[in-house]
């Protein structure tokens, strides 16, 4: 209580030690039963988004039963649920080793470390990574069944790859991409040119999930899209990296499900057929 | 994230493999370290780099 400033009498109730555990199931899916948040996974105090992933893992698994049970989508693509978390829990169980370290270095070496990069980081921005990065990244599904085989993946200079979650960009005062999207998948349309506005505008009136999809028109407009950015469209070409013609489609819990260089908003509907019916294997 | 060109697993590799040396090097750590220091100048840094970054670590050293 000293430490704060208090006077207080005081006596300890109860004390335990406390042992961090790194555990995951093999399988978050058996049957109809799932398994999410601490039910799958065991992850210690130590800085290492416990609930942080058990949202992550709700958020992942919500889109996928609400597109099986609504919309008849193959019961297979709950098995991309358990594969995509149990992949990112295992990351997460490797990462905690090293905040738990940091916490409680096992010997002198570390200790000294510890000491080293907590006094780097008050003036050498190099060192700060070393503090903040395990807690504030989100993982990424590079190897995620639901992500489109043969897009334009590689093809792009930046950006956001698939399976690596989207990020939001300030559009302009009090307004942000984000507050176009809503809990469906997203289209994002890098209208390049006059040509483009109309091939978008005929390939949406073709669409056959445009039901499942929010459309968001970006650097021109076209008839069908669901939203124009008309503003901060430089930086939302920088921050995605495409500086003409192109498409990024978004899966409803924002990570990348695929992005083209043309107008092909054929593959990107083909891809969500593919998601729908197969289960998103590749 | 901060803005620099290390990634994660050059910084993580640096911190471990020095954490690891000052275990291995037990009560010699500080001559191991001195060493270490020694040779990054003359093989590798040069000392108009090695004194930047004495005058680095020398803050907060309490």
């Amino acid at each position: 209580m000293g430490l704060i400033d208090r006077d207080v009498e005081w006596e300890l109730d109860w004390a335990t030690i406390y042992s961090a555990n790194t555990k995951t199931l093999d399988h978050y899916r058996h049957g109809r039963v799932m398994f999410a948040g601490d039910a799958a996974h065991l992850l210690p105090v130590f800085g290492v988004r416990g609930a942080n992933t058990g949202l992550q893992d709700a958020e992942n698994l919500a889109w996928k039963l609400g597109l099986v049970e609504g919309k008849g989508a193959s019961p297979a693509l709950l098995d991309s649920y358990s594969d995509e978390r149990v992949m990112a829990a295992r990351e997460i169980c490797e990462e905690a080793g090293k905040s738990t370290r940091l916490m409680d270095p096992p010997s002198r070496g570390f200790r000294v470390m510890r000491k080293v990069v907590l006094s780097f980081s008050l003036s050498e921005n190099f060192c700060k990574d070393l503090l903040n990065w395990r807690t504030s990244r989100p993982h990424e599904y590079l190897e995620s069944s639901v992500n489109a085989p043969g897009d334009d993946n590689s093809q792009f200079e930046g950006g956001y790859p698939d399976g690596t979650c989207a990020r939001n960009v300030k559009l302009a005062e009090d307004r942000y991409l984000f507050d176009m999207f809503g809990f469906r998948f997203q289209l994002l349309v890098f209208v390049g040119d006059e040509a483009d506005s109309a091939a978008a505008s005929r390939a949406l009136a073709t669409m056959r999930h445009r039901d499942l999809v929010n459309v968001v028109a970006i650097g021109g407009s076209f008839d069908g899209a669901d939203h124009t950015v008309t503003e901060g469209t430089e930086a939302v070409r920088d921050r995605y990296g495409v500086a003409g013609s192109g498409l990024y489609l978004l899966r409803p819990d924002m990570h990348v499900a695929g992005r083209w260089i043309t107008m092909d908003l054929a593959s990107a509907d083909a891809n969500i057929d593919r998601i729908l019916a197969i289960g998103g294997h590749k | 994230m901060t803005n620099h060109p290390i990634d994660m697993s050059t910084l993580e590799a640096a911190n471990d493999l020095i954490a690891e040396a000052i275990d291995a090097a037990g009560e010699n750590s500080e001559l191991m370290l001195a060493k270490t220091l020694f040779h990054l100048a003359v093989h590798s840094s040069g000392v108009d780099a090695l004194r930047q970054s004495l005058d680095v670590s020398m803050h907060d050293l309490d």
